[in-house]
């Protein structure tokens, strides 16, 4: 499972070519037959395929949800962007405590099988840090990179 | 066991309907040094003492969020808990709440960290049951109190 958070996380962050679909049009139906199964109250729902997942955003109790699945239909993640504050307290405080100088730049949360996970995304005028929760109460460093200057 | 137990314990303390003393509150210093210690910079603490369990209950704000903390009278943090809007809910436990409880309402949500283990009390209702749900990051959860309503009709 934790194999799977990691690709998950690595296909997001890196942001995989895809090929907009807003309506169902060519989207496998075993995967829409899993969507409606999962997701029956969804709304204004857009498809995009890339090569090794479709993807699903949609509206559900007022929140934008995406979901990915495989070709097979099956749901490899669902993700949210999500604001600090909502943010589970010992990851908020860690935060605020140990990275005050850098702002936020991307924040989701990601539930793969039965696992929630966070990651989030500091910046400082010289670094990118991201960092990665799957107790809801440790961070542990994901990736660090300086920012090349102009 | 012993986490269990902790658990009861506060989850009366905290959230159905608590004893706490009358008396101005005495808050032992080792208590008072541990919450400091741990919230530095905490602000608008008050305090609170169980009556009968010797916990101490802290309310304040910190890092601009209103936090609980209890702790025990050796200053061991017990758990803290803070009020949070559903929305806020991670995915799978707002999931696991809409499929076994979708019929109820939710009055309101806990989150409460004790022992580093994160999980959400959830006050669920109708017009005849009231019920106390403690809900896991997993999805899963278990009816910790169901309360019926007295229903009085005036005629």
């Amino acid at each position: 499972m934790k194999k799977i958070i990691l690709s998950m996380a690595l296909m997001l962050m890196i942001g995989v070519s895809s090929t907009f679909a807003n309506d169902a049009e060519g989207v496998n139906q075993k995967v829409i037959n899993s969507f409606k199964k999962e997701f029956a109250n969804a709304k204004d729902v857009k498809w995009e395929s890339g090569k090794e997942y479709v993807k699903a955003t949609f509206s559900l109790n007022g929140q934008i949800l995406f979901a990915y699945y495989s070709e097979g239909g099956d749901m490899l993640a669902m993700t949210r962007n999500i604001q600090a504050s909502q943010l589970p307290i010992n990851l908020l405080n860690s935060v605020k405590r140990d990275f005050g100088s850098y702002w936020i730049s991307d924040l989701f949360e990601m539930a793969t099988g039965n696992e929630t996970a966070y990651f989030v995304t500091l910046e400082s005028a010289s670094e990118i840090i991201v960092l990665k929760s799957v107790d809801s109460s440790n961070w542990e460093q994901f990736k660090k990179e300086k920012k090349q200057a102009e | 066991m012993k986490k269990n137990f902790v658990f009861a314990m506060l989850f009366a303390v905290a959230v159905v309907g608590s004893s706490y003393a009358n008396d101005p509150v005495k808050v032992k210093s080792i208590v008072k040094e541990s919450f400091q210690k741990t919230f530095t910079g905490a602000e608008g603490v008050t305090w609170e003492v169980v009556s009968s369990k010797q916990i101490f209950h802290a309310s304040f704000v910190y890092n601009n969020e209103s936090l609980n903390a209890y702790f025990d009278a050796e200053g061991n943090l017990l758990a803290t808990g803070r009020y949070v809007k559903r929305e806020s809910l991670p995915m799978l436990v707002n999931r696991g709440l809409t499929e076994n409880y979708g019929r109820y309402n939710v009055i309101e949500t806990i989150e409460f960290v004790a022992n580093s283990e994160t999980s959400y009390i959830v006050k669920v209702g109708n017009d005849k049951v009231t019920m106390y749900v403690q809900a896991y990051n997993d999805g899963s959860s278990a009816i910790l109190k169901k309360e019926k309503k007295n229903n009085v009709t005036k005629l």
